[in-house]
């Protein structure tokens, strides 16, 4: 058996919808199969090299990441100061901001205030960017 | 580089450096490091994948390191290496990581070959100028991409051919880059083992190195003539390609039909009951069927094995005139050579059953009628198979199988352990048959 990477879960696109107010859907079998668009596209996320992480604790809680969400992120070399990221911390694995210190260190920055910084004693090494964040409700 | 080989100077073997571009991926310990790079406390630490089996199928670097080998029981792994972490094969995640790397490769060439789950092939001979890089580059974006990508390295070989592009990612592991250019060829072989050479089995080692062949150098070195008299086809095509020829074409279509299919069980404590093995090799024979009619395939040529807990096979090989994945015809054949070969002095430790020569299921109809009773029993077995999907692999079984079922097939709780440490790696949602396409890498805080 061939296990087979599905990475066009397409979703039908049908205009955006405004929270708390009706907005009038257009009959998606009327639209034509163009007008689908890739979640991985939409997310701008490269398939190949995504990974899902779960969230325990709320150090991320003010970044819209709480307990037990999914974490949709890309392994991935190319990251940037002030991204969320996944981040390897002297033999820890943590979702925190990278972000850079005046003097140039880096250190990992929580979206919670009574969380302190995180500053390497060893190491810090970027292993991948949070895309986004996956919750189910029920 | 150059200069410090060709001090030496040995003739050349190859008179252009690419003639063709072959390049070989391979990645390093693949098994126990995709579980590595799932779960941070596991790295830099010696891990074995195999626990369901009982026996190391992969090895991280630092098990290696610590003397445990291809193979080894867990019993011998506990020995030479107590702290090592023995888990489960995750064989859905491993699939994803292999198949992502196949997918990096193939955005450089569409020439790859799947090799195995964790070895490919890529033709990216004149690639050079559509990527605008050189093949050197070429090979260090692939390897860039796996690494970061992927999470754990590879190794990766560059040459004129597969041949030697599986020389070049051998060199140096792990997380090798090799560049063997046909002109250098020669440095690369001259302390290479004969035997090492893909393609070059046991016996024809033990044959060359009768002739006097004892390094990959000294083989390539022959002449013509003398390998055209001594050796043959895919051994003249080996010189060949040392000699940086490339003759073995890429197989760059995936194979997608199973040409045989082999169920195999290995069950403790072994057993010298007959009614105990022939269940159980009614239960291997019930999940060959199984899979070959998911892929709609059929076979008339079919064979079996059980063997003693002192590693005797006896078998037999069974060829009809009709081809069928249906076990109770299967077992209607087996039974008569099943009771002439089964011997009660005798503990049986496994089964198998083999079906050879797979063909796509023709619904051929035959002058006696068979078919009739084939039909009848395709729609049996459709029924089957869908209350299995729906309720688990033998919810509906044979009866002759019920032993080997209700009894479990391991001794102890090994396999139970096994399953429990799986699911630790699932979402909430997630089930054997049902996984999500991305692979899931646990907590994080």
């Amino acid at each position: 058996m061939r296990l087979t990477l599905n990475t066009n879960f397409i979703l039908p696109f049908v205009g955006s919808m405004h929270a708390g107010k009706t907005v009038g859907f257009p009959n998606p079998s009327e639209e034509e199969t163009s007008e689908t668009i890739d979640l991985a596209d939409l997310l701008q996320v490269d398939m190949y090299a995504a990974k899902l992480f779960r969230v325990r604790g709320d150090s991320m809680m003010e970044a819209g990441i709480l307990n037990e969400d999914i974490l949709l992120v890309e392994s991935t070399d190319k990251w940037k100061f002030d991204d969320i990221v996944i981040a390897e911390i002297d033999g820890e694995e943590t979702v925190k901001y990278i972000r850079k210190r005046s003097d140039g260190k880096l250190f990992l920055q929580a979206a919670n205030p009574s969380v302190h910084d995180m500053y390497p004693q060893e190491y810090l090494k970027v292993k991948a960017v949070v895309k986004s964040v996956i919750r189910r409700y029920g | 580089m150059d200069k410090k080989y060709e001090q030496k100077e040995l003739p050349c073997l190859c008179i252009r450096s690419f003639k063709r571009a072959i390049i070989h991926v391979d990645m390093d310990s693949f098994f126990a490091s995709c579980e590595q790079q799932r779960d941070v406390k596991l790295r830099g630490k010696p891990v074995c994948i195999g626990l369901e089996r009982g026996i190391a199928t992969s090895m991280s670097i630092e098990a290696k390191r610590a003397g445990v080998t291809r193979g080894m029981g867990i019993h011998d792994i506990k020995k030479v290496c107590p702290e090592c972490i023995i888990l489960p094969s995750d064989y859905e995640t491993f699939g994803l990581y292999s198949l992502r790397m196949f997918e990096i490769v193939k955005r450089y060439s569409d020439d790859v070959e799947e090799y195995s789950v964790d070895e490919c092939f890529a033709d990216i001979t004149g690639m050079r100028r559509s990527l605008n890089m050189t093949y050197q580059e070429i090979a260090e974006a692939i390897k860039h991409d796996i690494d970061t990508m992927i999470g754990t390295t590879c190794s990766v070989g560059l040459a004129p051919t597969k041949t030697l592009a599986k020389v070049a990612s051998k060199w140096k592991k792990p997380s090798g880059l090799t560049i063997i250019p046909g002109k250098l060829a020669q440095y690369f072989l001259k302390d290479l083992p004969v035997g090492k050479i893909w393609g070059i089995g046991e016996k024809t080692t033990h044959y060359l190195q009768g002739k006097g062949v004892k390094t990959a150098l000294d083989f390539a070195y022959k002449r013509l003539e003398w390998v055209e008299e001594n050796l043959y086809k895919p051994q003249i095509e080996t010189w060949y390609e040392l000699r940086g020829e490339a003759v073995k074409a890429l197989q760059t279509e995936p194979v997608d039909e199973y040409r045989n299919i082999s169920k195999r069980k290995t069950f403790t404590p072994p057993s010298n009951d007959p009614k105990e093995v022939f269940s159980r090799l009614c239960k291997v024979i019930e999940n060959a069927c199984i899979k070959a009619r998911r892929f709609e395939l059929v076979s008339k040529h079919f064979s079996f094995s059980i063997m003693t807990h002192n590693f005797i096979h006896d078998g037999c090989e069974i060829k009809i005139d009709r081809p069928i994945a249906d076990p109770v015809t299967f077992i209607n054949y087996i039974k008569p050579e099943f009771d002439r070969i089964f011997n009660p002095k005798h503990f049986y430790r496994l089964t198998q059953f083999n079906m050879h020569d797979l063909t796509k299921d023709p619904m051929q109809l035959d002058i006696f009628g068979n078919c009739v009773r084939e039909v009848k029993q395709k729609d049996l077995y459709s029924v089957v198979d869908e209350i299995n999907r729906r309720f688990g692999k033998h919810a509906v079984h044979l009866g002759a199988t019920d032993f080997a079922i209700l009894d479990g097939d391991h001794e102890g709780n090994r396999g139970n352990e096994a399953w429990r440490k799986l699911r630790e790696n699932w979402l909430p949602g997630e089930t054997k048959r049902k996984r999500v396409n991305i692979p899931y890498c646990g907590y994080v805080k």
